[in-house]
């Protein structure tokens, strides 16, 4: 495919991005905190695997978003309330790598309801 | 004496999955949830189409729809999957395009699986859709509850309710009434209890069909 792009200057530059080490910092986000800590071991394992440096998940604190309403369709009776809660956990994992490997990483461990946002900071 | 709460939302941590497993930020919450409403009509309106008619119902237990970033995954768990698959190999691909057709950005990936139950009359929504063909064809609603009844004992569950509400056998007054076998402890949390509700649409009107099946016990 390299020889079908004429105005692409930057392919060779692609080609070197491959030694450069980026800083990436992969955030996931969940609603159930077993399947985001079992995605979290398996980027860390995989991470590990591929000897980069890796920091640890960061665990951020748990967001939790509360909605209160009336049980009753009317306001007729003792008024009571139902209390709703979508809690929302987020782990933080920063990796010292070039870009094709991290996208290796994060294409094998996803599991349905964990939402995986990668983030290059170039150094 | 007070309201029911559904047996479903109940269990929904313990015992119960959901059956809609995504997640997405807020902003885009409404949207996605849009998306799951639509998936769902979607597939009720083809078997509505293509299936039912007086001597047939959908099958259809439950649609489980699970998302990863771009890929959706739709199973489809019913009873009775000859009925879904119609011409030989085809499969389901007709419904698929339909879905795929409905969901806005191209970009992610459908995969739709049909899972087969293997006692059909042991899920509370393929009863129901039973009784209610029953009911449509104006047999007598004592009758169809027990011949439910004895549908869903061969299947092993430990207990189950049906309450059927409206105007039965075309009665002015309406009542509601309701036949039970074995237990269903409703309060019992770690009881793996499933319910389904299904409107029955008479000449008379409607006739609201409740089943709890209790499964077993944790």
């Amino acid at each position: 495919m390299a020889a079908a792009l004429p105005m692409k200057p930057g392919k060779v530059g692609v080609e070197e991005a491959a030694e450069t080490v980026h800083r990436i910092r992969i955030t996931l986000s969940s609603k159930n905190v077993k399947n985001l800590e079992k995605v979290c071991a398996d980027l860390i394992k995989g991470a590990k695997d591929k000897r980069l440096k890796v920091k640890g998940p960061v665990r951020m604190p748990t967001k939790v978003m509360r909605i209160t309403t009336r049980k009753s369709p009317c306001g007729e009776g003792t008024n009571t309330w139902d209390g709703f809660e979508l809690r929302v956990h987020k782990r933080v994992i920063d990796l010292h790598s070039p870009s094709e490997v991290v996208k290796q990483i994060t294409s094998i461990t996803i599991e349905p309801g964990v939402e995986v946002e990668v983030t290059i900071a170039d150094v | 004496m007070g309201q029911k709460i559904n047996p479903l939302g109940f269990r929904l941590g313990i015992t119960q999955n959901h059956r809609s497993y995504w997640f997405a930020k807020p902003k885009k919450y409404s949207k996605v949830f849009e998306e799951d409403k639509k998936i769902r009509d979607c597939i009720e309106l083809y078997v509505q189409k293509h299936i039912k008619n007086s001597s047939n119902y959908g099958g259809i237990a439950r649609v489980e729809i699970k998302r990863k970033t771009d890929l959706i995954q739709v199973e489809i768990y019913t009873g009775f999957p000859a009925l879904l698959v119609e011409s030989r190999g085809q499969g389901i691909e007709q419904l698929k395009l339909n879905v795929q057709n409905i969901l806005s950005s191209g970009d992610r990936r459908l995969r739709m699986t049909l899972i087969e139950i293997a006692k059909p009359y042991g899920e509370p929504n393929i009863l129901a859709e039973y009784i209610a063909l029953q009911l449509e064809s104006r047999v007598a609603f004592r009758r169809t509850m027990k011949k439910a009844i004895e549908l869903a004992k061969k299947g092993n569950i430990k207990g189950i309710k049906i309450q059927i509400a409206g105007r039965l056998n075309g009665a002015e007054i309406a009542r509601v009434e309701w036949a039970r076998e074995g237990r269903v402890p409703l309060q019992t949390i770690r009881a793996r209890i499933n319910y389904c509700y299904y409107a029955a649409q008479t000449i008379y009107g409607v006739l609201g069909i409740k089943v709890w099946i209790f499964q077993d016990e944790e």
